[in-house]
C-alpha cells in the first residue's frame, strides 16, 4: 500500500509540473496507471495528444475541444435532425426522391447514414456485456437530445425508424403482404431500454461514433472501433471528478480521434485485402 | 493488383480552391461543376507507374473550411506527400499559405514533399496571382510548383506524378527509412522481405502492427 501511496504521489507529481516530462510519464504510465484522482485519465489525455504538455494551457485547449465537439454535434446530429420535421414535405420532390439512383441524392446519403448506423447500434449495444456501466443512463445526457420538447430526430429514434422499415421491405420480397404487427411491436419494445429524458452510456458511445464517421467519410465505420472508444469512453466517465465525467464524451471523441491516426491503417476498409489491412 | 510502393498523400489548402475536384480530375477523369462542400475528410487512389514500377497512391482530400481543422490535422501524420492548393483568382487564398505550411511542418514528417499548386489555370482573365508570386513562395520555402486546372485536367497527372517521383527519388538517396510507416511510405507485398503474412509489420521494428 505504501508503495502505492508513493507511486500515486509519483504520478501527481509528474502532472503537475509546468511542462511535463513525456518520456518520464510514459515510463511511469508503462507499470500500471492509478484511477484514483483522475491520474489515469489525465495521462490518457496527455500520452494521446489531447491534453499539451504545458499544464498552464490545459483549461483553454480543454475548452476549445469541448466547445469544437458540441458544434459537431450541433452539425451532424441536432441541425439535421430538426430539418427533417420542418421540411418534412419538401424532402419528397421530384428531383430527389428515396428511390432516386444518383449517388449524390441526398436521400442515398440518408440511406447510407442509416446502414452505418445500424452497424454502429449493434455494436454499440453489446458493448462489454459483463459491465452493466454501459446499459445504465449517464448523468450528463445531450440535454438537446432528450429534452422531448424538442422535435429533434435522435439517433435511437432514426434507428428504430430504419428496423422497422426495412423489415417491410423483407416481407414484400418474400411476398407475404399481410404485416405481422406482433413482430413489429416488439421491435420497438426491444429499443425503449431507458425513460424519456434519459440516455444509456452506451448511446453516448454511439453519438461519438456516428460524428467520428460523418467526419472522416473516407475511413468510415469499421467494426472493432467500438472496442477502442469503449475503454476511452469508460475511463473518463467513471473517473472520480464530476468535470471529467461531465465532458467525457467530448474528451473521448478527440483522444479516440487522435488514437485513430497512428493506427488508422488498422481501420480502412477499402484497405481490408490490401497488404496495409488487416485481411492480409 | 500490386504495386511496388504505397505512397500517402494529403491535398490541404483553403476551402473552394478545388482539391475535392483536382482528386476527382486525377482518380476518374471529371469535372464538378458545383462545389461539394467537404465534410471532415475524403478518400480517393489510383494506381502510376513510375521507373517502370507499380506505385499505389493512397490519398486524403481534406476539407479547407476551418471548423475542420482539428480533423484535418490527424491525417497529416504518416504522409509522405502534400498537395497544398491555392486559388489563382482568389489572393486570400495565397495570402493563407504561410499558416497552412505552418500547420503541415508541425504535425507531419520532416521529409514530406510538398507540391504548390496554384489551381484554375484556366480562368486566365480573372487571375489574381501571377505564376512568378507561386514559383518564388516555392523557392523560398523550399516546394514544388505547379500551375493546374481541374477543369481542363491540364498538369492534374504531373502534380500528382512529379510529387510521387520526388518521393521515388528521396527513397532511392536513403532519405526516407521505407520501413518507418509513419513517413507515409510502404513496401508492396512481392517486395516484402519477411513472411508475407506478417507483411503489414514487416519494417524492423515491428511495433506498429495493432492487431490481433
Ligand atoms: N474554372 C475552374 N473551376 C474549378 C477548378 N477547380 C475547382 N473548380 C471549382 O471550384 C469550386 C470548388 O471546388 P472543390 O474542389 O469542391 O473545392 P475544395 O478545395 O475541395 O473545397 P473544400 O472541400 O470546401 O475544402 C467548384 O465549384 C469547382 O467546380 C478549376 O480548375 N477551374
Ligand atoms: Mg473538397
Amino acid at each position: 500500500m505504501a508503495n502505492y501511496r508513493t507511486r500515486l504521489y509519483q504520478f501527481e507529481n509528474e502532472l503537475s509540473r509546468d511542462i511535463i516530462d513525456n518520456k518520464r510519464l510514459r515510463k511511469l504510465v508503462f507499470s500500471g496507471c492509478p484511477s484514483e484522482k483522475s491520474v489515469r485519465s489525465n495521462c490518457w489525455k496527455v500520452l494521446l495528444n489531447y491534453l499539451p504538455l504545458e499544464t498552464k494551457e490545459w483549461e483553454e485547449s480543454l475548452d476549445r475541444q469541448r466547445k469544437a465537439y458540441h458544434q459537431f454535434v450541433e452539425e451532424m446530429i441536432l441541425k439535421p435532425g430538426t430539418k427533417k420535421y420542418d421540411n418534412n414535405r419538401t424532402d419528397v420532390t421530384l428531383e430527389d426522391h428515396p428511390l432516386n439512383p444518383n449517388p449524390d441524392s441526398q436521400w442515398s446519403q440518408f440511406f447510407r447514414d442509416n446502414e452505418m448506423l445500424l452497424q454502429i447500434d449493434k455494436d454499440c449495444r453489446r458493448l462489454c456485456p459483463d459491465l452493466s456501466f454501459f446499459q445504465s443512463a449517464t448523468p450528463y445526457p445531450c440535454k438537446e437530445l432528450v429534452n422531448s420538447d424538442l422535435m429533434i430526430e435522435t439517433l435511437r429514434r432514426r434507428v428504430e425508424q430504419t428496423v422497422l422499415k426495412s423489415q417491410n421491405v423483407c416481407k414484400n420480397r418474400s411476398g407475404i403482404t399481410i404485416t405481422d404487427f406482433k413482430k413489429n411491436k416488439k421491435t420497438i419494445d426491444d429499443y425503449v431500454v431507458l425513460a424519456e429524458g434519459e440516455e444509456a452510456h452506451w448511446e453516448v458511445v454511439e453519438r461519438i461514433l456516428f460524428i467520428y464517421v460523418k467526419l472522416n467519410p473516407g475511413q468510415g465505420y469499421v467494426q472493432g472501433m467500438n472496442e477502442i472508444i469503449g475503454p476511452i469512453y469508460y475511463t473518463f466517465a467513471s473517473d472520480s471528478n464530476p468535470d471529467c465525467q461531465a465532458h467525457a464524451e467530448a474528451d473521448s471523441f478527440w483522444c479516440f480521434t487522435n488514437l485513430m491516426s497512428e493506427i488508422r491503417d488498422n481501420f480502412i476498409k477499402h484497405l481490408d485485402d490490401t497488404v496495409c489491412g488487416i485481411g492480409e | 493488383m500490386s504495386y511496388a510502393y504505397l505512397f500517402k498523400y494529403i491535398i490541404i489548402g483553403d476551402t473552394g480552391v478545388g482539391k475535392s475536384c483536382l482528386l476527382l480530375q486525377f482518380t476518374d477523369k471529371r469535372f464538378q461543376p458545383v462545389h461539394d462542400l467537404t465534410i471532415g475528410v475524403e478518400f480517393g487512389a489510383r494506381m502510376i507507374t513510375i521507373d517502370g514500377k507499380q506505385i499505389k497512391l493512397q490519398i486524403w482530400d481534406t476539407a479547407g473550411q476551418e471548423s475542420f481543422r482539428s480533423i484535418t490535422r490527424s491525417y497529416y501524420r504518416g504522409a509522405a506527400g502534400a498537395l497544398l492548393v491555392y486559388d489563382i483568382t482568389r489572393r486570400d487564398t495565397f495570402n493563407h499559405l504561410t499558416t497552412w505550411l505552418e500547420d503541415a511542418r508541425q504535425h507531419s514528417s520532416s521529409n514530406m514533399v510538398i507540391m504548390l499548386i496554384g489551381n484554375k489555370s484556366d480562368l486566365e482573365a480573372r487571375r489574381d496571382v501571377k505564376k512568378e508570386e507561386g514559383e518564388a513562395f516555392a523557392r523560398e520555402h523550399g516546394l514544388i510548383f505547379m500551375e493546374t486546372s481541374a477543369k481542363t485536367a491540364a498538369n492534374v497527372e504531373e502534380a500528382f506524378i512529379n510529387t510521387a517521383k520526388e518521393i521515388y527519388q528521396k527513397i532511392q538517396d536513403g532519405v526516407f527509412d521505407i520501413n518507418n510507416e509513419a513517413n507515409g511510405i510502404k513496401i508492396g507485398p512481392q517486395h516484402s522481405l519477411t513472411n508475407p503474412g506478417m507483411s503489414s509489420s514487416s519494417g524492423g521494428g515491428n511495433q506498429s502492427s495493432g492487431c490481433c
